[in-house]
Formats: C-alpha cells, structure tokens, sequence
C-alpha cells in the first residue's frame, strides 16, 4: 500500500492507482489467494505509463494433483509483473506497448504487446490492431532443467463504434498460434485393457501445436443516468476440435451519488477436444496423443455475481473508492470419470484512488 | 452399438450446426448494429453517460486482469498485458 500511496504521490491528470485481493476456493480442494495492484501514471498530456503487480498464492488438493503429483498436495506462490506505455501520436492515433513476466517455480513466461487504435474524426469508430508474444518454459518445481517451453503467437482485431448518445459496441477477432511443450508434466493418463483389468499409467501426450480463433461481439448501453448495461458473445475454437460460446451480462445501478451496485452472469459451454476420452481402453496399444485434462472435456459453467462500491469522496485531490464483490460458479464436466461437477466461490475487496 | 455411433453422430451433427448457426446470427446482428452507426452522429456535448467509468474500456483493471488470466487458463485467450500462465492450480 505504501508503494501505492508513492506512486500516486507522483500521479498528474487521468491517474489511477488500485489495490485488489481475490480468494478463490472451490469444492475439489483448491485455494487461491490472488493480490493485484496496478497504477496509470500520465507523465505528459500525451503520454501514459503503466505498472501491475499481482500474485497467485495457490494450495491444492485436489483430485488431480493428489492422483498424480502430491497425495498431500501443494503450495506454491506465482509472481507476475508488467509495465506498459501509451502514447498518442496524434489527437486520434495512439499507439502502445507493453512487457509482462510471470514466474513460479515450475512455470515461467515473458510475453511482450504492442498496439495500434485509430479513430475517425469524428470519433464514431476506432478500430485496434493488437499484437502479443510470450515465450513459456514448464517445468517441474524442484527440478533445474525446463521440460519444455512453448512458443505464443496471438493478433487481435478490434472494431468500436458509437452507435448512439446511450449506446456502444464493439467486435472482435482474435487468432492465437501456440508451438511447444502443451503437455502437464505431472499429469499422466492410464491406459486399460478392454476387461479393465490391466492399467499401465503414461504421461500426457498432446499436440505440439495449436490455433486458436476467436469472434466477440459486445454492447454496452446506458439506458438511464443510473443505470448501466452490458451484453457480449464470445464464440472461440482450435484445430484441436474444442469449440466454446461465453455469455455474459451485467447491470449497474447508481443508487446514490456514492453507491454502486451491480450484478453479473456468465453462461460458458465448451464441446470437447477430438483426442479427448474419458477412458482410453486400447492396451497392449498406447494411443500417440492421449490426455486426461478436463479443461479438453466436454463441460459447461454457470457462474453470477454483485459487486458493491462506494465512493468515499476527494481527498488530497483523489476520487477514492473501495468495492466488494462475489461470485459462485457452477461448472459441469461430462466424460470425466472423477469429478464430474466443481462448485467454485470468488470474492474480492478492492480499493482506488483516480482523478 | 451401431446404433448408439449413429445416434451420437447425428447428435454431434446437430450441434455443429446450431453453433454455426448461433455464430452466423450473432455475427449478421454485430454487423447489421455497426452498419446502423456508420449513420450516427453523437457529438461529444452528448456523451455524458458514454464517458461514465462503467462505459468505459478497462474501468477496472485489477478485476479485468483475474478475469484474463482465468479465461487464458480456461477459454483460451491470451489478452495482450494480462497475467502468464502457472499459478492458478490449474496447469
């Protein structure tokens, strides 16, 4: 907080400051305590710099970790960092870039952006060209050497118009091409006879490469002074078969001049990798792609959430706001022999300052 | 068995074609909506509710980056600036 407190001390126009924590836990075992803090600095009219600070402090217990790396599970902390900058090139080309890091012990990425938004004069529409690369090595935690490493390529295509006083939207595409080392290392896959009664356990074998695609489309309207709304779609598949939709939803109500209340709900549904089953049931053979990751398996979720703020008013020329907020998140996989549901609770305290 | 493989292909068919058809309608709508604002004319005097930090992109950074670092875990969606992977228990 001190380190907010001084970068703020150096804040100028359109600068913001904030402070979250999230706790995430859910039925299967798995707690994750995740602090963020970001700060947005202009340091000339023109110019904006960036800087985030989170963490995901992880205890696992869950089925999958203790059937196939821990049968006590683990702890384990991950840091990640970024710093970006903004500038605008003229009054309606802007341009950014920025560079992110995130280390574990058995998982680290550098990745790095760059991007591009254009706007027509009369501010109707902007359109964003963004592009992004990460470089990821996985390992496993007490090892020295990297199992692998994966190479990530990923553009996105952004287009945002005014459609009316109360009404905004936008559409976006995104490709994403990822080359490497996918697999779990501590994961491996049990391959059965016909009868069920041998069982040899591999480790996890999935395709080196991966393209993803993904279309957005979103619309925010402000019906009212007070009340704010927003709708998007989002509909994404990869040449490894899974095809996804996400909905999602939220309403925010102004009940007073501090108050801001707000709900939300996403609606997500995920058809299953070509290579993925349940059971794999061919020994003496031993399929050459072969994975147990639910994440691949056919599944949908259901989630919904309210976040509170309150604006507690100016000071030392500071706009500053604390929020709480929750959400519970209903998931059901199919074709998964041990887990077949996860019920997962969120909540998060938050506090900014801006001016 | 024969039976249950067909069933389950027609089945898979079906859903193949109500994603494609969910996709196509969902992109005619966007384009349709974005066709309307090439006519729109909001002047910025008029934008008072549009300029409010509900509206407005990355309003909510710390929040913004839970939600990408999930949906890179779980959708797949690497969003340029947001979190690595590891970490989340989940890799």
């Amino acid at each position: 907080m001190l380190v907010l407190l001084l970068t703020a001390a150096g804040a100028r126009a359109d600068d913001r400051v904030g402070a979250s924590v999230f706790v995430h836990s859910d039925d299967d075992g798995l707690l994750v305590v995740h602090p963020v803090a970001t700060a947005v600095v202009a340091v000339q009219e023109e110019t904006h710099v960036s800087a985030r600070y989170d963490a995901d402090v992880v205890s696992a217990a869950t089925v999958d970790v203790r059937t196939s790396a821990s049968p006590h599970g683990f702890d384990e902390t991950r840091h990640g960092g970024g710093l970006g900058v903004t500038h605008d090139l003229t009054r309606t080309l802007h341009l950014g870039l920025g560079y992110g890091i995130s280390y574990s012990p058995d998982y680290m990425t550098h990745s790095g952006a760059a991007s591009l938004s254009v706007e027509d004069d009369q501010r109707i529409h902007t359109v964003g060209l963004s592009l992004a690369a990460a470089y990821d090595s996985v390992g496993r935690t007490g090892e020295i050497d990297w199992v692998g490493h994966v190479t990530n390529l990923a553009s996105e295509l952004s287009w945002t118009a005014v459609l009316s006083p109360v009404a905004v939207m936008d559409l976006v595409g995104a490709l994403e091409w990822k080359d490497g080392y996918q697999e779990n290392p501590y994961r491996y896959v049990p391959i059965e006879s016909g009868s069920g009664q041998s069982v040899v356990y591999v480790t996890e074998e999935v395709p080196d490469q991966r393209l993803r695609g993904a279309l957005r489309g979103r619309l925010r309207l402000a019906p009212e002074d007070w009340l704010f709304l927003r709708g998007s779609y989002r509909f994404h598949m990869d040449d490894w078969g899974v095809a996804g939709h996400t909905v999602r939803a939220r309403v925010a109500a102004e009940a007073s001049d501090r108050w801001l209340l707000s709900l939300n709900g996403r609606f997500y549904s995920q058809r299953a990798a070509s290579f993925y089953q349940g059971t794999y049931s061919t020994l003496p053979y031993i399929p050459d792609i072969r994975t147990k990751d639910r994440e691949l398996a056919h599944s949908w979720y259901l989630a919904g959430g309210a976040r509170v703020e309150y604006e507690m008013g100016g000071w030392l020329g500071f706009a500053w706001r604390v929020d709480l907020r929750g959400e519970v998140k209903w998931q059901r996989y199919f074709d998964t022999p041990v887990l077949p549901q996860r019920t997962s609770v969120t909540v998060g305290f938050g506090l900014s300052i801006e001016r | 068995m024969t039976a249950r493989c067909t069933r389950s292909r027609t089945r898979h068919t079906r859903r193949s074609w109500l994603s494609a058809l969910a996709v196509g309608a969902s992109v005619a709508l966007f384009m349709s909506l974005f066709l309307l604002a090439g006519c729109a004319t909001v002047q910025p005097w008029e934008r008072g509710r549009l300029s409010h930090r509900t509206m407005r992109e990355g309003a909510e950074p710390e929040a913004d980056n839970m939600a990408a670092h999930e949906a890179g875990a779980r959708e797949g969606a690497l969003t340029p600036g947001a979190s690595g992977g590891g970490g989340c228990g989940c890799n």
